[in-house]
C-alpha cells in the first residue's frame, strides 16, 4: 500500500511540487528512524527565562516514544498508544493514562506524526501542509475541544522523510520548540 | 369416585398445588442472616450483614499470564472494555484507570485536599519545603504534562489531589508497566473487579468469572482468578460434581439392591414416590411459611428428609400380596416413629434461630406428606401387583434369636462408653470454624494469596473497629488510636484549617521558594487562593460526600455500630488492641451459638419423644426404643472423635437423621415382634443397607462437607440397626 503511495507521489507529482500532508508523513513512515538528539525550548510567561532541555528520542520496537532528558534535570518521557509517563531522576514514575479524549489526542500528535500514521491524525487535528517534499512543513490544528483550549497548532517541518523540528504553540502564546540533530 | 382414585387424586392436586407455590414464592438467599442465629454483639451484626458484601468481599483478583508484557497489556486493557459494561459488574481496575484519572474528576478530593489531606505539616508551608514540590512542577511544566494539566500544576503545587486520589485506589502494591497493573517479575498483568452480587452467591460469582475467562479467551490470554467469589464458585461447581455423581452412583445402588430383594420392578420405582412428596411438600412448606431460605438450610432439610426412604421399604417387605393389609399392618408402628420424629424436629422451633425453624416445618411437612403417600397412595397405585416375598429360612431364625445377656448390654455399654469419651473431650470436639472443611484446594488458595501480594489487597478478616456514639465521635476514636480516615473528623479538619497559613505569610514564602528557580512566583498564586478558600471552607461531613469517590470509599467503613457508629477498617496484621475483631473468631462464636441452640433441641426432643412414647406405646417401649436411639448417636459421635475428627454443624445435622432413622428402626423392632419379626428385621435390613448405599458413597466425596454427611449416617445407621435388633431381645411384654 505504502509503495503504491509512494509510487503515485513519484509519477502524479513531479518532484518539488507541493507536498500534501498524506505524501509527507508517507515519506516519513518509510525513512529509518535512528535515536536523535534534541533540544527542546520553552517559553512560557510563567518562566522568568525560556528553559532549554536537552537529551534524545529514540522510538522503541513497540511504537513507544521515548523522550530521555539529560540537562538540566534528568527525566524519562514514554509516550505510548494509551499512556504518558514520566520517570524523574529519584525513581519517581508517574502515569497519565489516555483514557481522557484529550490526553488521547496529545499523545497522538507526538506519536502519530513520527510513524507517519495519517489515519490517526486526520481522526484527531485538521491537518495542512505547505512547502515541497523536499523542505515541508505540517501543521496539525486539534480537533478535540479539551485540547484545543490548551493547544493551538503542532508544526512540524522537515526534509524528506526527516523531522527537523517540532513546535507546539498554546492559546497563551506559550511555545515549546524541539529540534532535533544527528546523535 | 372408587376408594381406589381418592387418595391419588389427592396426591396430584398436592403436588400440583406445591409445585404452584413453588413457582411462585420459592426464593434462596445467600443471606447468613436466613441461617445463623440473631447476631448478639456489634461484631457479629456487622459480620451476618455484611459478610460477603463488604468491599473485601466482592473483589474479584484477575492475573493474566502466558504472554509478552505487550500482549497481556493489550488484553488488560480488552478485558476492562468488556467487562466495565456488565450489570453484574461494579467496577473493573487494570491500571489504567489510575489515580491521576480519579484526581482530574473528583473535583471534590481538589477542592477540599487541604483538609483531607493527612501530609500536610507546619513544614510544608516553609519556603525550603515549598521549593522542592515548585521544582519538580518545574520540570512537569515543560514536559508534555504541563501541557495537558497546567492549572493543577499551579494550584497544588505539592500535589495533595493526587495523594488522596491514590488512597482512594482499590489497590496498593500493583506496578504499572505499559500502562496497566503488572507483578513484580512482569510476567502477570493484573485486574481488580468489584461483582454487584456478594461474594458468597456463588451463582452469581460464577457467571462473572465465566465471563472474565471468556473475555480473557477471546483475548487470547488465560485469567487465573482470585478473590472470595471465586472460591465460591469453585466449591459450589466441585460440590454439584461430586453431590450430583455420588448421589446418581448411590440411587442406581439402591435401585439394584431393591430389584434384587423384591423382584417387582414396578413396585421398587413406585417406593420413589414418598420421598419425592417429602422433597417437595417440604420445599412447599417453607415457601409458604417463609420469605426466603439459605441454601445450607435446603441442604440440611433433603438430607433429614432421607427417612422418608425407609416408610415403603417397611411397606414392601410386609405385603404378602395384599399391599392394603401391609399399610395398614406397618401404619400403627410408623405412625408411631413418624409422629415421635415430628415432635422431634418441632423442638428445632424452641432455638428460635429461623434457619432452624424452617428445617422444622421442612422435616415435618415433608415426612407427613411421605407417611401419607406409604398408607394411603402407593395401596391404591399397586392393588393388586404387589411383590410375593419369600423369606429366606435363616431370617426366620435370627429375627427370633435370644441374645445372650452380653449383647444385649451392648448398646447401653456404648452409650456409656461414647459419652465418657465425649465428656472427658469437652468442647474440643466441635469444630467451630467452617473455613475448616473448606474444600478450597491449596492451589487455589495459594494463587488467590500470590494475586493479593502482587496487587496490595489485603484478606479482610482482621478489622480495626474505632466506635462512637455519633459519626464523628467514631472518627474522632479512629484518629485517636493514629488510624487516618480517608473523611477525616470535622474538629481534625478544622484544626487543619487553622493551620493553613495566611495568604501574606504564604505568598512571602512562595516568593522566597521561586527565588532560585526560573519560575515566576504568580504561577503558584491559585494555590495561594486555594489555601485561602480552604481556610474558609465548611468542614466535609460524610453526608456531604455522599455519591462521590470519597463517599462510596466511607460507606464501606463507616457503619452503624451497636447503638452508635464505627469506622472499620481491615488490619493488615493482628495486634493487642481491644478495638481488633478477628472475623474468625466472630463466625465461630456465631457457629457455636447455631451449635448450642441445634443440642439443645436435641435434649427437648429426647424428653418431648420419651413422653409421646409412653403415651403411644406404653413405658416399656420408652427404654427399648430411647437406648437404641441414644447408642447409635452418641456411639456415631464417639467414633468420629476416636478418629480424632472435630464436629461440624454437617455431624450434628447428620446424627439428628441417624437418630430419625434409629427410633424407626427401634420402634419397629420392638413392636413388631412375634409373627411380623422376621418382616420386620427384612425390611430394616434392606433400610439400613439402603441408607448405607446413599450415605456410604456420599462418604467417598472429596468435598469434606458431603463426605461428613456421608460417613456420620453411615456409621450411624449400622450402629441402629445392630442396637435396635439387640435392644428389642428381652423377652418382655409385647405391643398389643
Amino acid at each position: 500500500m505504502r509503495i503504491i503511495l509512494l509510487l503515485l507521489i513519484f509519477v502524479v507529482q513531479p518532484v518539488g511540487a507541493q507536498a500534501a500532508p498524506d505524501a509527507i508523513l508517507a515519506a516519513i513512515a518509510q525513512a529509518p528512524k535512528p535515536p536523535r538528539a534534541f533540544t527542546e525550548t520553552v517559553s512560557s510567561k510563567w518562566l522568568k527565562t525560556p528553559q532549554v532541555q536537552t537529551g534524545f528520542v529514540k522510538l522503541e520496537a513497540d511504537g513507544t516514544l521515548t523522550k530521555i532528558t539529560r540537562e538540566p534535570e534528568a527525566m524519562i518521557v514514554r509516550i505510548s498508544e494509551d499512556a504518558l509517563s514520566l520517570t524523574r531522576a529519584d525513581g519517581q514514575q508517574r502515569t497519565v493514562p489516555a483514557t481522557r479524549s484529550d490526553v488521547a489526542a496529545l499523545l497522538i500528535g507526538l506519536r502519530g506524526v513520527l510513524l507517519g500514521d495519517v489515519a490517526a491524525l486526520r481522526t484527531h487535528y485538521d491537518l495542512q501542509a505547505s512547502g515541497e517534499l523536499s523542505d515541508w512543513s505540517l501543521t496539525l490544528e486539534p480537533l478535540d475541544a479539551k485540547l484545543a483550549k490548551r493547544l493551538t497548532r503542532i508544526t512540524v517541518t522537515g526534509t524528506g522523510g526527516n523531522i527537523d523540528a517540532v513546535q507546539m504553540l498554546e492559546p497563551d502564546d506559550d511555545k515549546r520548540l524541539l529540534e532535533f540533530a544527528p546523535l | 369416585m372408587s376408594r381406589r382414585a381418592l387418595p391419588i387424586v389427592v396426591l396430584a392436586a398436592g403436588a400440583v398445588f406445591c409445585a404452584v407455590i413453588l413457582a411462585t414464592q420459592w426464593r434462596v438467599t445467600t443471606d447468613l442472616g436466613a441461617f445463623l442465629p440473631p447476631p448478639e454483639s456489634p461484631a457479629e451484626r456487622f459480620l451476618v450483614e455484611s459478610l460477603g458484601n463488604q468491599r473485601g468481599a466482592q473483589l474479584l483478583l484477575v492475573g493474566l499470564a502466558g504472554d509478552s508484557p505487550e500482549a497481556l497489556a493489550a488484553a488488560s486493557n480488552s478485558l476492562r472494555d468488556r467487562l466495565a459494561s456488565r450489570d453484574d459488574i461494579a467496577w473493573v481496575a487494570n491500571g489504567a484507570q489510575a489515580a491521576e484519572q480519579t484526581a482530574g474528576d473528583d473535583t471534590l478530593l481538589f477542592d477540599y485536599r487541604y483538609l483531607l489531606s493527612d501530609r500536610l505539616t507546619a513544614k510544608t508551608w516553609h519556603a525550603d519545603a515549598l521549593r522542592e514540590a515548585f521544582a519538580e512542577r518545574l520540570q512537569d511544566l515543560t514536559s508534555p504534562v504541563g501541557l495537558l494539566a497546567e492549572d493543577v500544576l499551579r494550584a497544588d503545587p505539592t500535589l495533595e489531589s493526587l495523594a488522596l486520589a491514590e488512597r482512594l485506589q482499590p489497590v496498593g502494591g500493583a506496578q504499572s508497566h505499559l500502562g496497566v497493573w503488572f507483578d513484580g517479575a512482569r510476567d502477570t498483568a493484573l485486574l481488580v473487579l468489584a461483582t454487584t452480587a456478594s461474594g458468597l452467591d456463588a451463582a452469581a460469582q460464577a457467571q462473572v468469572i465465566a465471563a472474565v475467562q471468556k473475555a480473557a479467551a477471546d483475548a487470547g490470554t488465560n485469567a487465573v482468578i482470585g478473590g472470595p467469589g471465586a472460591f465460591a464458585a469453585r466449591v459450589r461447581a466441585d460440590t454439584r460434581r461430586d453431590a450430583t455423581r455420588l448421589s446418581l452412583l448411590g440411587s442406581a445402588m439402591i435401585l439394584a439392591l431393591l430389584l434384587l430383594v423384591y423382584r417387582a420392578p414396578t413396585a421398587v420405582l413406585l417406593g420413589a414416590l414418598p420421598l419425592a412428596a417429602a422433597v417437595l411438600a417440604g420445599m412447599a412448606a417453607i415457601a409458604l411459611c417463609f420469605s426466603t431460605v439459605h441454601g445450607i438450610t435446603l441442604a440440611f432439610g433433603v438430607t433429614l428428609l432421607g427417612v422418608a426412604l425407609d416408610y415403603p421399604i417397611h411397606w414392601l417387605s410386609r405385603s404378602q400380596g395384599d399391599t392394603r393389609a401391609a399399610a395398614r399392618a406397618i401404619w400403627p408402628s410408623l405412625r408411631i416413629g413418624l409422629l415421635s420424629t415430628c415432635v422431634a424436629y418441632a423442638a428445632l422451633f424452641a432455638a428460635g434461630v429461623q434457619g432452624l425453624a424452617q428445617l422444622a416445618v421442612m422435616t415435618i411437612a415433608g415426612l407427613l406428606a411421605a407417611a401419607s403417600v406409604t398408607r394411603w397412595v402407593l395401596p391404591s397405585l399397586l392393588q393388586h401387583r404387589a411383590p410375593q416375598l419369600a423369606l429366606p429360612v435363616w431370617l426366620g431364625r435370627f429375627a427370633t434369636w435370644p441374645a445372650p445377656a452380653v449383647l444385649r448390654l451392648l448398646p447401653l455399654a456404648v452409650l456409656m462408653l461414647a459419652a465418657a469419651l465425649l465428656a472427658s473431650r469437652g468442647s474440643a470436639i466441635w469444630q467451630s470454624d467452617i473455613a475448616a472443611s473448606s474444600p478450597v484446594s491449596a492451589e487455589l488458595l495459594a494463587q488467590d494469596r500470590r494475586l493479593r501480594s502482587a496487587l496490595g489487597v489485603p484478606e479482610a478478616r482482621l478489622l480495626n473497629v474505632y466506635a462512637g456514639q455519633t459519626q464523628q465521635a467514631a472518627l474522632e476514636a479512629a484518629e485517636a488510636a493514629g488510624a487516618t480516615p480517608l473523611l477525616p473528623s470535622v474538629a481534625t479538619q478544622q484544626a487543619r484549617q487553622q493551620a493553613l497559613p495566611a495568604a501574606n505569610a504564604l505568598r512571602a514564602a512562595v516568593d522566597a521558594a521561586v527565588e532560585p528557580l526560573p519560575l515566576s512566583a504568580a504561577f503558584f498564586e491559585p494555590f495561594v487562593a486555594g489555601v485561602q478558600q480552604s481556610r474558609q471552607a465548611a468542614p466535609l461531613t460524610p453526608d456531604a460526600i455522599a455519591g462521590t469517590a470519597l463517599g462510596q470509599a466511607m460507606q464501606s467503613q463507616l457503619l452503624p455500630w451497636g447503638a452508635g457508629w464505627a469506622l472499620v477498617k481491615p488490619a493488615a496484621d493482628a495486634s493487642d488492641a481491644t478495638d481488633q475483631i478477628d472475623l474468625k473468631q466472630v463466625s465461630q462464636g456465631l457457629i457455636a451459638r447455631y451449635r448450642g441452640h441445634v443440642l439443645v433441641a436435641m435434649a427437648i426432643a429426647v424428653g418431648l419423644i420419651a413422653g409421646l412414647l409412653w403415651l403411644l406405646a406404653g413405658r416399656a417401649l420408652v427404654w427399648r426404643c430411647l437406648l437404641p436411639v441414644a447408642a447409635a448417636v452418641i456411639g456415631t459421635a464417639g467414633i468420629h472423635v476416636l478418629a480424632e475428627q472435630a464436629l461440624s454443624l454437617f455431624h450434628l445435622v447428620s446424627l439428628i437423621l441417624v437418630g430419625g432413622l434409629s427410633l424407626d428402626y427401634a420402634v419397629f423392632f420392638a413392636r413388631e415382634a412375634g409373627e411380623a419379626a422376621p418382616r420386620t428385621l427384612h425390611a430394616v435390613l434392606v433400610c439400613a443397607a439402603s441408607t448405607l448405599c446413599v450415605f456410604g458413597v456420599l462418604a467417598t466425596a472429596s468435598i469434606p462437607v458431603l463426605a461428613a454427611i456421608g460417613q456420620t449416617v453411615a456409621i450411624g445407621v449400622v450402629l441402629g440397626a445392630v442396637f435396635g435388633f439387640l435392644s428389642a431381645r428381652p423377652p418382655g411384654k409385647l405391643a398389643p
